[in-house]
């Protein structure tokens, strides 16, 4: 993965660079709706100044996200996962013996480039590029269905694979189960 | 990195909800209030 550019302290907004831009996006499909909309109802000679107004609103509140993502928003690259891969709720139970065996499967698989403490330091690590991100810090930052996504899809650019036709999605879940264990012991 | 966090405005489902709630919230209001009928004239 790629590392955050720019120090914290430049930080301003609480956003990331993609989810400003994903706003921005759908502000600007909204302003392209009343902008239609408009169209139509001066076409039909129907009051059409609100829905131009509208329009504008939204492209204008559309170009302050876009500006936003690109000055003050942290770069955050968030390598996508299916929408609904977000709500996906762990299947396997928070127990000491899942936690166990996903760390059995992550000493096995996981740790040659992701460390024993998950922290990026495995000794594969360092002939990457881009090097492995610390899970301690990232995983709380995302929901688990989109870590279960990324173990087994693997990520685009990154010496990640995906680890759906080698591990059973149970074996995948506990894995996920570890390394949020990981990150709330750090 | 340490004692860094780097925060998403939230994460997981509900960085989702707003990433698509916030727009869609506008659009709602802004299409409300332009579908709204003027005061008759007197």
């Amino acid at each position: 993965m790629v590392e955050p550019e720019g120090t914290p302290e430049a930080v301003i907004l609480p956003m990331t660079r993609d989810s400003a831009v994903q706003i921005g996006l759908l502000l600007l499909a909204g302003a392209l709706v009343f902008a239609g909309l408009a169209f139509y109802r001066w076409y039909r000679r129907r009051p059409w100044r609100r829905p131009a107004l509208s329009g504008g609103v939204m492209g204008a509140l559309s170009l302050v996200a876009f500006v936003l993502a690109f000055t003050v928003a942290i770069n955050v690259p968030t390598y996508p996962v299916p929408f609904t891969a977000r709500f996906a709720t762990n299947p396997t139970p928070n127990t000491p013996e899942a936690v166990a065996q996903g760390k059995a499967t992550y000493e096995r698989l996981c740790l040659v480039c992701h460390g024993a403490r998950g922290a990026g330091d495995g000794p594969a690590a360092f002939t990457m590029n881009p090097r492995p991100l610390d899970l301690r810090i990232h995983v709380p930052l995302h929901a688990e269905g989109e870590h279960f996504h990324w173990i087994s899809e693997g990520i685009p650019g990154t010496a990640m694979p995906g680890w759906r036709s080698t591990l059973s999605e149970t074996e995948r879940w506990q894995l996920v189960r570890y390394i949020q264990s990981l990150a709330a012991t750090r | 990195m340490d004692g860094v966090t780097f925060a998403h405005i939230a994460s997981g489902p509900l960085d989702a909800l707003i990433e698509l709630g916030l727009p869609l919230a506008v659009f709602a209001g802004l299409y409300w209030w332009s579908s709204r009928k003027g005061r008759p004239k007197p």
